[in-house]
C-alpha cells in the first residue's frame, strides 16, 4: 500500500452509484479516489482543489453527457487527464471526442481492472511529463525576461554616452565655443568614453563568467595584485591614491585565475572611482592571507562608503547605489558570481563618508 | 516670446546636462535654469518645491538610486495648485514602448523626448 502522500487523486463521475462503490472498492488503496454522481458535483470539487490528475466519466448521464463535461471544463480546467468510460454503443462518439483531442484514453464498460489501472497510470505519466513542461516553459519565459531586460539596459548604456559624444562633438565645432568650455566639453567626453569602454569591459567579464569552465592553477596572490596595481597604475597616479598591498601565502593555493581577477580589479576600481573628493589622504588596502586552504581578501578604501539600506542590492545586477552616473550596475554582480562560482562567500561593510571593505573568502580547489 | 522660463534639469550624465543647458541658454537666454547630476539631492529639492508659475522639467528615465519614475510618483504626491505649474518632458536614450505608455499615464507629463535632444526638438516642445 502506498503511502497518502504519494498516492494521485482521480476524480470519477458517474451517474449510477453501483458504478462508483466498485471503482472505489477495487482500486482505493492504489488511489485517492473521490466519487461525484453528476457533472455538476465534479465542477464544484474541480473549482475547490487543484491536485486532480485524472478524470474518469462516465459517457451515458442524464444532465450532461461524459463528452460534453469535458468540453465544458476543458478550459478552465485543462490539466487533469481526461478518461471516458461508455459502453461499445457510443463508440463513434467517443472516437469523435478522440479525434478532437478532447480525452486522452476511453474505457470500455464493463472495465477489466487491470485495463483501467494502466490508463490511470498513463495518465499520471502524461500529466507529470506535461507539467514538467509548463515548468520549464515558465523558467524560460523568466530567462527571456531577464535577457530582455539585460538587452533593454545594455542598450542604455552603451548607447548614451555615443549619442551624447556625438552631439557634443558638434558644439565642438561651432565658432562660438569658447576655449574653457572646449576644454570642458573634450573632458566630458573623454571620461564618458572611458566609461563606455569600462561597460565594455564588464560586459565581457560578465560573458566569460556565464560561458567558461573553471581552469584551475597555481594561484601567486603577490603576482595577481602587482599585476593590478600596474593596470590601475594610471588612476592611483591621476587621483593621488596610495595603494597598499600585503600579502601572507605560505601555502599553495589553486583556482581560477581569471575569476580572482575579476574580483580583484572590479574591487580595486571601486575603490579608486568612489573615492571622496574632498579627501587630502585618498588610499586603498589589500590585503590576501592564506591558511587553512582558504585565501582571506580584503580590500579596503576610504572613500564615500555605501548607505546601510543600499548595501544588500550592490551585488543586484544593474544596480548603481551611487547618485550619479559612475557606474554600470555590473561590476559587482561579477565580483559576486566569479566569487560563487569559485565556493567562496563576500561580505561588504561600509560606513558613508568614511569608507568601505569588501572580504572575500575562497576556497582553495583540491 | 516670454524668455523667463523656469527649466529644472535632472539627469545622471553631465554631459547631457551640459548638452541640453547649452541649448536652454542659447534659445532662452533670460530663462532660470536649476540642473542636478545627483538623483538624491535632486530628490530632496523636489520634495520642497513648489512652482508659483509654470516650471519645465526634463527628467531623465534610467537613473541610479531615485528613477523618472520614482519622480514623477513624488510630483504626483502634491497638491493639485501646485502639481499644475509642473509641465515635464521625460528623456531617455532608449525609448521603449512600455516606459512612454507608463509615462503618459502621469498627468504632469507632456511627452517622452528620444536624446539627444537638439535644436529642432526643442523648437517643437510647448514652452
Amino acid at each position: 500500500m502506498k503511502a497518502e502522500t504519494e498516492k494521485i487523486t482521480i476524480l470519477y463521475i458517474d451517474d449510477e452509484t453501483n458504478n462508483l462503490f466498485a471503482l472505489k472498492a477495487s482500486l482505493r488503496l492504489q488511489y485517492n479516489i473521490i466519487t461525484c454522481s453528476s457533472a455538476k458535483e465534479a465542477e464544484a470539487v474541480l473549482e475547490s482543489r487543484n491536485d486532480i490528475v485524472a478524470l474518469l466519466c462516465d459517457q451515458r448521464m442524464p444532465e450532461t453527457t461524459g463528452i460534453e463535461f469535458f468540453e465544458k471544463i476543458r478550459f478552465t480546467n485543462p490539466e487533469p487527464v481526461r478518461i471516458l468510460v461508455t459502453g461499445y454503443t457510443d463508440l463513434e462518439d467517443v472516437v469523435n471526442a478522440i479525434n478532437k483531442g478532447h480525452i486522452f484514453r476511453y474505457i470500455k464498460k464493463p472495465w477489466i481492472e487491470s485495463d483501467l489501472i494502466s490508463a490511470i497510470e498513463e495518465s499520471a505519466n502524461y500529466y507529470k511529463a506535461k507539467n514538467a513542461l509548463v515548468k520549464q516553459n515558465e523558467s524560460l519565459k523568466k530567462a527571456y525576461k531577464e535577457l530582455d531586460r539585460f538587452a533593454y539596459s545594455v542598450t542604455h548604456d552603451l548607447k548614451g554616452p555615443i549619442i551624447s559624444s556625438i552631439e557634443l562633438l558638434k558644439y565642438l565645432k561651432q565658432d562660438d565655443t569658447s576655449a574653457d568650455d572646449r576644454e570642458m566639453m573634450l573632458s566630458l567626453i573623454s571620461a564618458s568614453l572611458q566609461k563606455l569602454n569600462d561597460f565594455v569591459d564588464n560586459i565581457f567579464d560578465y560573458y566569460k563568467l556565464k560561458q567558461g569552465e573553471l581552469s584551475i592553477d597555481n594561484i601567486d596572490f603577490n603576482n595577481l595584485i602587482e599585476e593590478q596595481k600596474i593596470l590601475h597604475g594610471a588612476a592611483l597616479l591621476n587621483k593621488g591614491i596610495k595603494f597598499e598591498f600585503h600579502v601572507d601565502q605560505n601555502m599553495s593555493f589553486q583556482s581560477d585565475r581569471m575569476n580572482i581577477q575579476i574580483i580583484l580589479n572590479n574591487l580595486i576600481n571601486n575603490a579608486i572611482k568612489y573615492q571622496r573628493i574632498d579627501n587630502d589622504k585618498p588610499a586603498i588596502s589589500v590585503k590576501v592571507k592564506v591558511m587553512d586552504g582558504n585565501a582571506n581578501i580584503e580590500v579596503e578604501d576610504n572613500g564615500v562608503g555605501i548607505e546601510e539600506q543600499y548595501q544588500e542590492k550592490i551585488f543586484d545586477i544593474f544596480y548603481r547605489a551611487n547618485a550619479s552616473e559612475t557606474g554600470s550596475g555590473i561590476g559587482l554582480y561579477n565580483v559576486k558570481d566569479a566569487v560563487s562560482k569559485l565556493g567562496g562567500e563576500i561580505k561588504v561593510k561600509s560606513i558613508e563618508m568614511v569608507g568601505t571593505t569588501f572580504n572575500v573568502i575562497l576556497p582553495s580547489k583540491m | 516670446m516670454d524668455s523667463q522660463k523656469e527649466f529644472i534639469l535632472i539627469d545622471d550624465s553631465k554631459i547631457d546636462l551640459l548638452i541640453l543647458e547649452r541649448l536652454l541658454r542659447t534659445n532662452f537666454p533670460q530663462s532660470n535654469i536649476t540642473k542636478f547630476n545627483r538623483t538624491d539631492l535632486a530628490f530632496q529639492f523636489i520634495n520642497g518645491y513648489t512652482a508659483t508659475k509654470d516650471a519645465f522639467f526634463f527628467l531623465d528615465i534610467n537613473m541610479p538610486l531615485y528613477n523618472g519614475f520614482d519622480f514623477l510618483d513624488l510630483i504626483n504626491g502634491k497638491s493639485i495648485e501646485v502639481r499644475n505649474n509642473f509641465k515635464i518632458y521625460m528623456i531617455t536614450s532608449s525609448l521603449n514602448a512600455t516606459d512612454i505608455a507608463r509615462c503618459k499615464s502621469y498627468s504632469n507629463v507632456l511627452d517622452v523626448i528620444n536624446k539627444p535632444i537638439n535644436h529642432d526638438i526643442l523648437l517643437g516642445l510647448r514652452l
